[in-house]
């Protein structure tokens, strides 16, 4: 049967696969920089949405409608104003990797890392990655397949929705490489970014005004205007604590920031990507994360898991079918453009990092080959997971960014602190990953549950969640292990660069 | 005496970004303001305005205070990494 929406998604597919497709052949030569870091080659506006739409996710949209609709205006500090200190963290934290990295033909999250520690954090770097992108990864293709299962009229199982953006995705990556995708990114993230305006007006709307609106859910659910509701635990200060600096340091060491500092062809071009992006963050999430919250009028009785597709749902309410096809398709291509930044991070990084140290040897060809095997096997490993959903699309995004941030002590370590070992750094990484993976464990067999665990404050953790406690952690072990260990050869050859004057 | 002022003036920035940021990450001097302004809590407001006056103190680092790398500089700085063997580094992609 003839499906309008689903054939307007399917188109948009297409087209993806089509720019992707001309914007790598418009490239020069099909070598490895050329595939990985688009030859360094990328304009400002190509930068600003390829990074945004690489970040805007399936949980920006579909995650932050559904947060706002179960917990309310607190969820502001999940994604939006906490992450304005973006524009200078990105700054301080990448500066040297944008200049290094040009100078040094990095291609990969591990390369500086490895330069600066040596193998074996060049190695645990794409590991932990890896580990830390599985749950992020998971978020988006089951928003996809909620997607697709309400696009349908529930037609399309959610099960066989998974498949759909997956094999879409693997093809332009195959066929475009980073160039190609950052092109793509570009595309989707001013569709999908108009598409949240054309939403936001819509629902708002629907019930008078946004003032109205707002008035009548006050009336009906004063909780989600509140600070510390439910005796203090939703929305405590330490709560919001954790999630903020979870969510804007887990944007720091994630491998997009990386990869489109590598990609950048100019300084003000990094610096106008790093500066707009918390702003674009701020105006676009706090418009979906508003509509979950206004769904509370159209939808007043969705569970923790069904909350997802809220945004779904409102689109349906307020727009003609094809008007709400085109909304949807936007909260697609969200999600689609995350899963092309971080799958081909990973794979950039095995083929790079790993595969590198395995083989040195390794021809371009092989590189390239072996990171489309990788695009295939990642995009595999997530499907099985998001067969048996059990955790709502914000919370799975959340867990993968508060595993990432341990990672940023070696990372502020290799730029800024001479003293920094790779024992040290070793440590730190290990120690707060290590206890983040407990945590998860803990909440498993304790029956506490694993996003109570990581993401609520406990009170055997002094009232504060295991995300905040793994970070203190790492960080403490970090500088811990460094001063009582001495610098290798390795750090010492690597201070004249990484600390050298002109980059002061 | 340049560099010193430099120092300094990116001293006073880095001030300024952590105190924007500990408001930007937690509502702690305006928090335990109750009620709603422009139909959304008043305390939202209060986080949007510091978010506000971080992404300008951000705009001036970055654009206008000459402390942020510009492209002017950019040839010089990369020619002096250049110049670092790359025989000095090991473990990286260099080797």
């Amino acid at each position: 049967m003839f499906n309008q929406k689903i054939a307007i998604l399917t188109g948009i597919c297409l087209g993806s696969v089509l720019i992707s497709y001309a914007a790598y052949r418009r490239g020069k030569g099909k070598s490895a920089d050329d595939y990985f870091v688009a030859g360094s080659s990328l304009g400002y506006f190509v930068l600003i949405f390829s990074l945004l739409a690489s970040f805007l996710s399936a949980f920006a949209m579909l995650g932050m409608s559904s947060m706002g609709y179960r917990m309310g205006f607190g969820s502001l500090f999940v994604l939006t104003v906490n992450l304005v200190p973006l524009g200078f963290l990105w700054y301080f934290m990448h500066r040297k990797t944008f200049l290094i990295g040009r100078t040094r033909k990095w291609m990969s999250m591990g390369a500086p890392f490895g330069e600066r520690y040596g193998t074996t954090m060049r190695t645990i770097i794409p590991v932990i990655v890896l580990v830390a992108s599985i749950p992020y990864l998971v978020a988006q293709v089951r928003g996809i397949g909620i997607m697709i299962n309400t696009m349908s009229d529930f037609e399309i199982p959610y099960e066989a929705g998974l498949f759909f953006a997956p094999a879409f995705i693997a093809l332009y990556l195959i066929l475009g490489g980073m160039k190609g995708a950052a092109w793509v990114n570009t595309v989707q993230g001013v569709f999908f970014t108009v598409m949240v305006f054309i939403l936001f007006f819509a629902v708002m709307n629907k019930h008078g005004g946004f003032a109205a609106t707002m008035d009548e859910v006050a009336l009906r659910h004063p909780d989600l205007f509140a600070l510390g509701a439910k005796g203090g635990k939703l929305w405590s200060y330490p709560m919001i604590f954790g999630f903020s600096a979870a969510m804007c340091l887990g944007s720091v060491c994630f491998p997009q920031p990386y990869m489109h500092a590598y990609s950048s062809s100019s300084a003000k071009g990094f610096k106008v990507m790093i500066f707009v992006f918390g702003a674009i963050c701020v105006v676009v999430i706090s418009m979906t994360t508003m509509i979950g919250i206004a769904g509370r009028l159209f939808e007043p009785d969705l569970t923790k898991l069904t909350a997802d597709e809220i945004y779904s749902r409102t689109a349906d309410a307020t727009l003609p079918p094809w008007g709400a096809a085109l909304a949807v398709a936007g909260a697609f291509t969200a999600a689609t453009t995350t899963v092309i930044g971080v799958v081909f991070g990973n794979a950039s990084n095995i083929a790079n990092d790993l595969y590198k140290l395995v083989k040195p040897q390794a021809t371009a060809k092989q590189l390239v080959m072996l990171g489309r095997i990788c695009i295939g096997a990642i995009m595999a490993v997530c499907i099985a997971l998001a067969w048996n959903p059990n955790i709502p699309i914000a919370e799975l995004a959340i867990i993968a960014f508060g595993i990432m941030a341990v990672t940023v002590f070696p990372l502020w370590g290799a730029y800024y602190w001479k003293r920094a070992t790779r024992f040290g750094a070793i440590a730190g990484t290990l120690a707060g990953v290590g206890m983040n993976l407990t945590f998860i464990v803990l909440g498993v067999v304790s029956g506490t549950g694993v996003k109570s665990m990581l993401l609520t404050p406990q009170d055997f953790l002094l009232n504060l969640n295991g995300f905040l406690v793994s970070f203190i952690v790492a960080g403490v072990v970090f500088f811990g292990v460094s001063l009582i260990t001495p610098l290798g050869e390795t750090e010492k050859k690597s201070l004249e660069l990484f600390f050298h004057p002109s980059l002061d | 005496m340049n560099r010193k002022k430099s120092v300094w003036g990116k001293r006073a920035f880095i001030a300024g970004f952590i105190i924007l940021t500990s408001l930007c990450w937690c509502p702690w001097a305006y928090g335990h303001i109750t009620g709603r302004t422009l139909a959304i809590p008043t305390w939202a407001v209060g986080a949007y305005i510091c978010a506000a006056a971080l992404f300008v103190l951000e705009w001036v680092f970055l654009f206008i205070s000459g402390l942020a790398i510009s492209d002017e500089e950019l040839p010089g700085v990369l020619r002096d990494l250049e110049a670092v063997g790359r025989d000095e580094a090991t473990g990286g992609e260099g080797e």
